[in-house]
């Protein structure tokens, strides 16, 4: 499933790095992003995953080393700009008001409208093809707080497809899914990924990793250990340095696949 | 009905117009005694002197539309509030503008500085709420969290309630703690149009400001940072909110001392109304205040024989049990 890297460069992170109140998380990190690719960030807990994927999409600006947008520094970019370019799935994203899912998806056209502005024609259109994409179309009118956990996130996807952006950041969008929907949302996201558009997913399954990203970044202590094409990044040693675990990695027609066998030493890291 | 009305934003907001307008000629028609209110307006503009006109002039219209922009202001800061900390129990005294505007107009009456003119009270108002906000500001201004600009509100509100209980413990006679508990207490009475034109700027440019950030709270159903995501500067949008709120509360509450539970109540009653969306709530809920309060006040007025009672004193004592209730109804709802 991989391509070769010749996509033209549509994000590019050069040497970021990002402190909390004095202690470093993301240590001097440089990863570009190419036109219909999906990238993976995968590593343990704690590692800096989430905190880039903040940086690359501008919800957090770092502290050192900047981010280019199709070679234009994002800091120059307005905040509306951004907003129609990129859409960001948060970590366990629930409605914190008990509304509707066609309302939940309409949010998504709040970077197209002004002050004082309502949906029209343009938006509905656009409404209407997220919820058919996302599957959600069926429960438009339930209140989407009701919903379970892996509709929920379908939800959210819609509302991002409703914004139409290029770039898609997704923080753990599996993470509590049963099998069905984890399959269904690295799907959308995969297919959301084709020609000018790309996607960037954190990830803590290894597998889903393996199957439906074009290149993985490995991350530990905040930097980045290794990258490339799945096959690269999966090996035995890297996992065994990272995560502390002993693994078989298997090849099939599937691509790569990842057995957890167990831990190597307590204590770890 | 419930659900016409949440799928017609226009009907409901329609409807409330139409009611907060009967509550208004309502109001007008309110007093011990009995005149005609279109006379009143007639002499007004044909220059004549007569008892219908001061009677309308002096007494109702300005009781009338304090009611109307202090209801319609609770109301609307209440659902600013709660959609912004998307807390429903939020209200207007949560940031401390309340305690601070009240604290500012017992300064006044503590010093006795009403006989320098009548604007000195609603002037120190709006002082003590403006300050609260600058204080809020240097406490929390640098952080990103929400809670921060929280706990900053409540030692505000905290450290208000108590320079209050200072100034009556340390009052100069037993008249002017009466009057400061008094207007305490809170009340649209014996106010004159001069009160309505010095508070009516403030409350515009704060209603003006909020409004504006209607989006904001729209967004903010997503979380802070998918609002943020979605080109919205959740740190500026928050300040130009709360300033906002801090402009048309502390206005409120310089003229008719602090009036509890209608930015509580309000918004919590008619959230289901508009499908639970944040912005549509804000109109809605700002005509709804205006309702209630222009409700209250007629029921004040209707009941008082003597002693009047104070409309901050109906509003707590309905809206107390009631929220009560709500909370009791819906406790499952929220946990």
């Amino acid at each position: 499933m991989s391509h070769p890297v010749t996509g033209t460069s549509l994000l590019q992170g050069n040497k970021l790095e990002f402190f909390i109140d004095g202690v470093e998380i993301v240590r001097g990190i440089d990863m570009t992003l190419h036109k219909g690719e999906l990238v993976g960030l995968i590593g343990p807990n704690g590692a800096g995953k989430s905190t880039l994927l903040r940086l690359l999409c501008g919800i957090e600006n770092a502290t050192q080393g900047n981010v280019l947008w199709q070679g234009e520094n994002l800091s120059g970019i307005t905040l509306e700009q951004r907003a129609k370019m990129m859409g960001y799935l948060a970590q366990g994203a629930r409605a914190q008001w008990p509304v509707t899912v066609e309302r939940i998806v309409e949010l998504g056209r709040l970077p197209y409208q002004g002050v004082w502005q309502r949906s029209n024609d343009t938006d509905k259109a656009a409404i209407e093809q997220a919820m058919h994409m996302a599957e959600v179309t069926a429960y438009r009118n339930r209140i989407a707080t009701t919903l379970s956990g892996g509709e929920q996130t379908l939800v959210m996807l819609a509302r991002i497809f409703a914004t139409q952006p290029q770039v898609i950041f997704a923080d753990e969008p599996v993470a509590t899914l049963d099998p069905y929907h984890q399959l269904h949302v690295m799907e959308l996201l995969r297919a959301h990924a084709q020609d000018d558009n790309a996607g960037v997913v954190v990830l803590h399954d290894l597998e889903l990793a393996a199957r439906f990203c074009d290149r993985l970044y490995l991350f530990q202590h905040g930097k980045i250990f290794a990258s490339g094409s799945p096959s690269d990044v999966l090996t035995q040693e890297n996992l065994r340095a990272v995560y502390g675990i002993e693994t078989r990695i298997g090849c099939s027609e599937d691509g790569v696949n990842v057995t957890l066998v167990r831990r190597i030493c307590e204590g770890h890291p | 009905m419930k659900r016409f009305l949440a799928t017609n934003p226009f009907a409901l907001l329609l409807l409330l117009a139409v009611v907060t307008a009967l509550c208004f000629v309502g109001a007008l028609h309110t007093g011990p005694a009995h005149i005609s209110i279109l006379k009143g307006f007639a002499d007004r503009f044909n220059d004549s002197l007569s008892i219908e006109q001061l009677i309308l002039w002096d007494v109702r219209l300005p009781r009338a539309l304090l009611a109307l922009i202090i209801g319609a202001t609770l109301g609307l800061a209440g659902a600013a509030l709660q959609g912004l900390l998307r807390n429903p129990l939020a209200e207007p005294g949560i940031v401390g503008v309340s305690n601070c505007a009240a604290l500012g107009a017992v300064i006044v009456f503590y010093f006795g500085l009403t006989q320098f003119g009548w604007y000195i009270l609603p002037a120190g108002g709006l002082i003590g709420a403006f300050l609260s906000v600058i204080i809020i500001f240097i406490l929390a201004g640098k952080q990103r969290n929400i809670v921060s600009l929280i706990l900053a509100g409540i030692a505000i509100n905290a450290i208000g309630s108590a320079l209050i209980a200072l100034a009556l413990n340390f009052s100069p006679n037993p008249y002017a703690m009466q009057e400061i508990v008094f207007w305490l207490l809170g009340s649209v009475s014996n106010r004159s149009l001069q009160d309505v034109w010095i508070i009516l700027p403030f409350t515009a440019i704060g209603w003006g400001m909020i409004l504006y950030c209607g989006r904001l709270l729209d967004a903010l159903t997503l979380g802070e940072e998918t609002a943020h995501s979605l080109g919205f500067d959740v740190k500026k949008l928050r300040w130009i909110m709360v300033i906002g709120v801090a402009s048309c509360v502390g206005a409120a509450v310089s003229v008719s001392g602090t009036i509890g539970f209608v930015g509580l109540v309000v918004p919590h009653v008619l959230r289901p109304l508009v499908g639970y969306q944040p912005r549509r709530l804000l109109v809605v809920s700002a005509l709804g205040g205006a309702i209630l309060l222009l409700l209250a006040d007629i029921t004040v007025q209707v009941l008082s024989h003597g002693g009047e009672m104070k409309l901050g004193v109906v509003t707590a004592l309905v809206g107390g049990p009631f929220f009560l209730y709500l909370i009791l109804r819906t406790r499952n709802y929220w946990s």
